[in-house]
């Protein structure tokens, strides 16, 4: 009954447009003193800093902050240039050339609005200018942006992989085949899309152009060689390979590329701070959650259940897309996977799902719920960064969402999709 | 006067935020640097992963107030925008109650843990430095966002109407 009023409390709370960590922070206070009351209450602190405290961690500030100065340089730009001279004069290749860059973009930048924020306003215009209608540009940004999340590094990933304690090298390995699988995706769909609006491709480069574009962008492909390579040859942790990328993106920004000065940089370092205070206040109160989830044996009573009810990981992982796709569409991502994880999690290990695969078909669902109306966060960067309204961006969305469930569903039931690469690489 | 105490609050929080992100991005480029470069002097850096787990939870919690003056925290207020003037004021007035006092109570229980630290004497294993710098910043923290609070609630700063924000990965 209590556990009843607690979830409506969070329900009433989340509609009402409370802060998402008083939501979670709130219920999970009034759970300690329901059911644990003669527990100290400084636990709640200990478990809330306590949180902050896993060196995994530590790589998500270093990407955000490492994002934040690629997204106000130049990196983001020249990656797109090199992409749109190689790939651009193809039939469809102004869409594809949307859908690289964004992947490409991923590989140095683990967060999907960033992503947009970074090329939205690069792409959008060589789209309309292609002729593809500015509802299916639109929607084709957002969507692409996904990529990011997915592709290595992953903000996502690493919270799965602390949440879990899942190896982050081979989250990221798995991440990069299924981004790959998404990606493919997408450019199937520009490839029907060009078909159908007889949008023109970019025109051939004039000789050596191609060259100038490889050139100009060479220091931003320094970026994913530093960050992929420096893992994969077991050079650097996750986290390390984050803090070589904020040294990397100064560097080539304000030393190579001019692109900023000091000032700006002190003021890209606070406004990344704040960022980073937002995202792990939640990955704090998570804790707490996850902590008061553990302590009323959730996992334990949600394997019984299944059991009981003879489920298999098939029907299992089917459950888990629709439940996370329904919350996905109302809750911010980073809030369901800290919430629904720790109660999921050991649930999918006992029915022999892969960790590794779970992670892909969690991060998946969090992409989904990215462009899902009615909060999908990418919609409103979109809409803020493009200046169209959300309205429009949501029209333009429902076909990516579509072309998301189909991969979502070969991913789930297809698990050496996720699990062929990490297994080869260790 | 309360506008320029304020401005300057908020000219030292981003100063420190600031300074703490580019000082813990600088440490672990350096510890790198250090052990591929001399990696005789690796281990005068320990300390770095450790300082790190410090500077995050200072970045963290300093950076609580002005994400809400700002607006960035992520709430679903879709909703509460389709209510009427009456029902949104007072669903607005709710959520900054709640705030402030979940802000308080928080920053109640920050102190007490940074207290009790205090008295026990414990020192950190590695920078050998007291554990209440870890734990001071809670309280700090959490008042800086009680006054962000307690500011909406006077009408002096607006709450958060949208979800987005630009900086939220």
């Amino acid at each position: 009954m209590i556990v009843v009023g607690l979830c409506l409390l969070a329900a009433a709370m989340l509609v009402l447009g409370f802060e998402m960590f008083l939501v979670m922070g709130v219920p999970s206070i009034a759970a300690k003193y329901a059911f644990n009351p003669f527990m100290p209450d400084i636990v709640i602190i200990q478990k809330i800093v306590g949180g902050l405290g896993a060196s995994t961690l530590l790589a998500i500030p270093f990407f955000i902050f490492a994002a934040d100065l690629m997204t106000r340089g130049e990196i983001a730009r020249r990656l797109t240039g090199l992409v749109k001279a190689t790939m651009g004069h193809y039939a469809g290749g102004v869409g594809h050339t949307a859908v690289v860059s964004c992947m490409a973009f991923g590989s140095v930048c683990g967060s999907a609005p960033a992503t947009v924020a970074a090329l939205g306003r690069l792409l959008y215009p060589e789209l309309l200018r292609a002729g593809y209608r500015e509802r299916f540009s639109l929607g084709l940004i957002a969507a692409s942006a996904e990529c990011a999340l997915l592709i290595p590094p992953s903000i996502t990933l690493i919270i799965y992989g602390w949440l879990t304690g899942t190896s982050i090298a081979a989250l990221f390995a798995g991440g990069l085949a299924v981004g790959i699988a998404l990606g493919l995706g997408f450019m199937v769909q520009v490839q029907l899309e060009t078909w159908r609006s007889g949008a023109k491709p970019a025109p051939r480069p004039a000789p050596g152009q191609r060259w100038q574009a490889f050139v100009a962008a060479l220091w931003a492909l320094g970026m994913p060689v530093i960050i992929l390579g420096g893992i994969y040859g077991g050079i650097f942790t996750a986290t390390e390979a984050a803090a070589v990328a904020v040294g990397y993106a100064v560097f080539v920004e304000t030393v190579v590329f001019r692109a900023y000065g000091l000032a700006e940089l002190v003021t890209i370092a606070e406004r990344s701070a704040v960022t980073i205070a937002v995202v792990f206040i939640l990955l704090g109160m998570g804790s707490l959650v996850s902590y008061f989830i553990t302590l009323a044996r959730v996992p334990d009573l949600l394997l019984v259940f299944l059991q009981d009810n003879h489920v298999n990981w098939v029907v299992f992982l089917l459950a888990v897309n629709v439940v996370l796709f329904v919350a996905g569409m109302f809750v911010d991502p980073n809030s369901i996977l800290l919430v629904m994880v720790p109660a999921l999690y050991p649930v999918s290990v006992a029915l022999g799902i892969d960790p590794v695969h779970f992670g892909l078909v969690i991060c998946l669902n969090i992409c989904i719920g990215m462009i899902t109306p009615p909060f999908g966060l990418d919609l409103f960067v979109a809409s803020s960064t493009l200046g169209r309204p959300v309205e429009q961006i949501i029209a333009g969305i429902w076909p990516f969402v579509l072309t998301n469930i189909l991969v979502l569903m070969i991913i789930s039931y297809v698990p050496a999709i996720s699990t062929a690469l990490p297994r080869l690489l260790f | 006067m309360i506008g320029g105490a304020l401005a300057g609050l908020r000219l030292v929080e981003r100063a420190l935020l600031a300074g703490i992100l580019l000082l813990l991005s600088a440490a672990f480029i350096l510890n790198i640097a250090v052990r591929s470069l001399l990696p005789a002097y690796a281990s005068a850096l320990a300390w770095v992963d450790e300082f790190g787990v410090f500077a995050l939870a200072w970045v963290v919690f300093l950076g609580l107030g002005l994400a809400l003056e700002r607006r960035q925290h992520i709430a679903m207020t879709a909703l509460r925008q389709s209510l009427g003037p009456a029902m949104r004021r007072g669903v607005v007035l709710l959520v900054n109650l709640t705030g402030l006092a979940a802000s308080l109570y928080l920053a109640k229980l920050g102190l007490d843990i940074a207290m009790l630290v205090a008295r026990s004497g414990q020192i950190s294993p590695i920078l050998n430095v007291s554990m209440v710098w870890l734990y001071a910043v809670v309280p700090i923290g959490f008042l800086f966002l009680g006054l962000r609070y307690l500011l909406a609630l006077c009408g002096v700063a607006a709450p958060a109407p949208d979800v987005a924000a630009e900086n939220h990965p």
